[in-house]
């Protein structure tokens, strides 16, 4: 009996074990390079400036946010389908902290040589530069791609007498609204300011630590609304009725919601768009091929079957393109920069 | 009905337990790495779960899941190293015990007072989740703020030898919860403009190093093993056994933790503080507690499990995930395709029965997967110190690393590691530390909210269940008070 349980115990240790090598496998053969020198890729990426870049080393893309979150997964889902087309080891870390501050200020100080790369949120990580004082600058960075975008929603507890944008900003002339954000100064409580100034009512910021808890404060009665992100809300309709969308176009997945444009009211919409950008200066061959490359890895059916099961609503901006929506959320948000308190 | 009847049919194949057994071991080693628990654990599985059948990456994070929650308590017991911050509590009688060579007992007791609780939690998320899911909608910030100044009042019950020590030690802990971003206000405060405090300083580089690196300190100096000149004694059974003899704590911490998890705000770490503290007071011999009382190992750890089934209800019924780790398993369900929210029960999926299945399958799985392991573990308190001192700086150093792979973290450790020493030589109650800490950030913030939406402090008396909790509050500062003066008078 005894000899039996030992053995069985050394089994499970020889199973563990080798689920573990399997589970290092696909960083390990990236781990095992970090050591050789950065020297040697600097030299290679100058004579073949003007020609193209082949990576020879690890590409490093930093997150901003933990392991296992929305953002983190979405990266890891797709490093299969990039390492394939660069046909070398990406490697997927996490700098989470201080609204982004940490990932940005580390991959704008590296080396411009397309070997580390950024993966952040638009327009949190520009509401963080400006809020905090961060020693870069969103627009600067050079810009690949931007995968998705997820608009903001007016939601209110399912059942609320304020069904519809026009009930609400009736209510607010006489009762006292609140609404729910993530925090004062960050990108939903300027939204939800924006929103305000352009609805012409007056109704109380309540902030709690995160999406999450917000929407749990429209459902336990706390608030009045939360202006929040669509993803916060998607699983969730049961509880939460969502009153209008805050962007140009009514949502594919949302077609019996009124967008706020056909409601009147136009004013800077900061919907949430993931994307990898590259530090300053980093040469345009290798720019030009991480766009190539990262273009045609997110276009792979595998990758397209993950966004659509995990709710993305995929919306693909290259290089230019995506410079230029984020110049755009940093002339908002400077010129809304007094309500960052 | 039939869904139930068929995931557990579907867990039950030897694949299945397989999955199951591979995961609670897996779990077990990452929850007894300090730095390492059940998010970062479940968060390194999604990747490789892309392409894997649901129901197999399902179980095995059900099985890392409630093995981690469990694990951390093999190191808090052992080294009085907390191996996931739910563990903290488990630190305070736990090693006391290793220490007078009794760590066979601690580690049973940790052991069968996790399953009982994981038990009787998974059960409940199981059978009731639509029912109980319902709970979370009525607290709010009002209510959240009650609880955690409830929780707040234990200190001074729980300052056993000096009220004006354990109020002191309560007060810098939650001068040290003050640290961070503010929400309310939208600054960062008292960060002296270091990014890495920015969130707040790590609560587990804190507390490894607060109850970790002290303890190495403190055996360098004695240069002594962990148990000493005693003999192990006692055996994993004895430990077992005084889970069930101490019924009354198991079910009530159980409850208790089933209460937390699934209450917005709270979470593991209160649950296994608030279950400590709770045992600590009630019981006839709680003076001895932070002596090596086996009650107190019983108490956080059939708690912290016991958050396991119930922190999902809210995450599987609303969508909303209450923990980090709920977070990271909602990210897991719905990459295989199991929404959650209110639809999931109306056309519930057998997949999804299975992993409850397996949730509670993996509490047996955690005693069977570990029997082979404690034996030898146990072992490392007769290691002569010169081997083992290294050995835990070691392990403390990487644990803080790993939390989140910031130097800076490090440092925190070796700061509170120091202070620790310090504290403990003046006989500070770490345990009202830990309580500010823990609590500190849930009660302000609160307050902030409900002042913001009710204008003043009505909210106190006029919503019943903050009535109640302020009731509970006044009992729970004042009855310490009366029981104190009365032996003060009967002494003399």
């Amino acid at each position: 009996m005894k000899k039996t349980v030992k053995r069985l115990g050394f089994l499970l240790l020889a199973l563990a074990l080798a689920t573990e090598c399997i589970g290092c496998g696909g960083s390990s053969d990236s781990s095992d390079t970090l050591g050789s020198s950065k020297g040697s890729s600097v030299s290679a990426s100058n004579t073949e400036e003007d020609t193209t870049w082949d990576p020879k080393e690890p590409i490093h893309i930093v997150g901003q946010s933990e392991a296992g979150s929305g953002p983190d997964l979405f990266v890891r889902a797709l490093q299969p389908y990039l390492q394939e087309e660069l046909d070398t080891a990406i490697v997927v870390e996490n700098a989470a902290g201080s609204g982004g501050k940490i990932a940005c200020t580390q991959v704008w100080k590296a080396e411009p040589d397309g070997y580390t790369l950024l993966a952040h949120s638009s327009p949190l990580t520009t509401v963080t530069q400006i809020s905090k004082d961060g020693e870069y600058n969103i627009p600067d960075f050079e810009h690949i791609i931007s995968f998705d975008i997820t608009p903001y929603v007016l939601a209110v507890k399912k059942g609320s007498p304020i069904d519809s944008v026009e009930k609400l900003v009736e209510a607010a002339k006489t009762e006292k609204l609140s609404n729910s954000n993530s925090g004062i100064g960050g990108a939903m409580h300027l939204q939800s300011m924006i929103m305000k100034d352009a609805l012409g009512i007056e109704y109380d910021e309540v902030p709690y630590n995160g999406s999450n808890p917000c929407v749990l404060a429209v459902m336990n009665g706390d608030v009045t609304m939360s202006v929040v992100a669509y993803d916060a809300v998607i699983n969730n309709q049961e509880e939460v009725e969502i009153l209008a969308v805050l962007a140009d176009e009514r949502l594919e997945l949302l077609p019996d919601v009124p967008c706020m444009k056909e409601l009147g009211y136009e004013f800077p919409f900061l919907s949430m768009r993931r994307g990898v950008v590259a530090p300053p200066e980093t040469p345009k061959a290798v720019v030009d091929r991480l766009i190539e490359a990262f273009a045609v890895a997110v276009e792979e059916p595998g990758f397209q079957k993950y966004a659509e099961e995990s709710g993305v609503s995929m919306d693909v901006k290259l290089g230019e393109e995506y410079k230029m929506i984020d110049e755009a959320y940093y002339d908002t948000v400077m010129q809304y920069v007094d309500y960052l308190g | 009905m039939t869904e139930i009847l068929q995931g557990l049919l579907s867990a039950i194949t030897p694949v299945n337990l397989g999955f199951m057994l591979l995961g609670t071991f897996v779990g077990i080693i990452i929850g007894a790495l300090p730095g390492l628990g059940p998010t970062t654990g479940i968060a390194l599985l999604i990747p490789l779960t892309f392409g894997m059948n649901p129901a197999h990456a399902l179980l095995l994070a059900a099985g890392i899941y409630q093995g981690a929650m469990y694990g951390g308590s093999i190191t808090s017991v052992l080294l009085g190293i907390p191996g996931t911050p739910t563990n903290t509590a488990t630190c305070f009688d736990g090693y006391p015990l290793s220490q007078k060579g009794r760590s066979y007992e601690g580690l049973g007791a940790s052991l069968v007072a996790s399953a009982i609780g994981g038990f009787f939690s998974c059960v409940c998320l199981l059978l009731f989740t639509p029912i109980v899911s319902r709970v979370v909608l009525f607290f709010g910030a009002p209510e959240q703020f009650m609880l955690a100044m409830v929780g707040l009042g234990i200190i001074a019950a729980s300052s056993h030898e000096s009220l004006a020590k354990g109020i002191l030690s309560g007060f810098f802990g939650l001068a040290i919860a003050t640290i961070g971003y503010d929400a309310i206000t939208g600054y960062d405060r008292f960060t002296f403009g270091i990014d890495y405090m920015a969130d707040g300083v790590e609560f587990m580089a804190i507390v490894v190093g607060l109850f970790g690196l002290s303890q190495a300190i403190a055996l360098a100096e004695e240069a002594r093993t962990i148990a000493g000149d005693t003999k192990l004694s006692g055996s994993l059974m004895d430990g077992a056994k005084a889970v069930f003899k101490n019924w009354k704590i198991t079910l009530r911490s159980t409850v208790m933790g089933m209460f937390l998890g699934i209450t917005p705000g709270a979470g593991g770490s209160a649950a296994s503080m608030l279950a400590y503290t709770t045992a600590q007071n009630s019981e006839p011999d709680g003076d001895t507690f932070g002596e090596g009382n086996i009650k107190g190992v019983v108490a956080p750890e059939a708690a912290n499990n016991a958050t396991i089934g119930t922190a999902l209800i809210p995450t599987l019924a609303f969508g909303i995930p209450g923990s980090p780790t709920c977070a990271v398993m909602m990210g897991l369900l719905m990459i295989h395709n199991i929404l959650p929210g209110p639809q999931l029960f109306m056309e519930s999926s057998s997949t999804l029965y299975t992993f409850f299945w397996g949730l509670i399958f993996t509490c047996f799985a955690i005693v069977v997967v570990s029997l082979p392991l404690l034996k030898f573990f146990a072992k490392v308190t007769v290691v002569p110190y010169q081997i083992l001192v290294p050995a835990i700086v070691a392990l403390c150093f990487i644990g803080s690393y790993s939390i989140r792979g910031y130097l800076f973290d490090v440092f925190v450790t070796v700061f509170f590691g120091i202070l620790g020493y310090f504290l403990k030589k003046a006989r500070f109650p770490m345990v009202c530390f830990v309580l500010g800490l823990v609590l500190g950030q849930m009660a302000e913030t609160n307050l902030s909210r409900s002042l913001i939406i009710y204008g003043d402090l009505s909210f106190l008396y006029t919503r019943p269940i903050t009535l109640v909790l302020t009731i509970l509050l006044v009992a729970v500062i004042v009855l310490p008070i009366l029981k104190r003066r009365k032996t003060a008078r009967d002494a003399v």
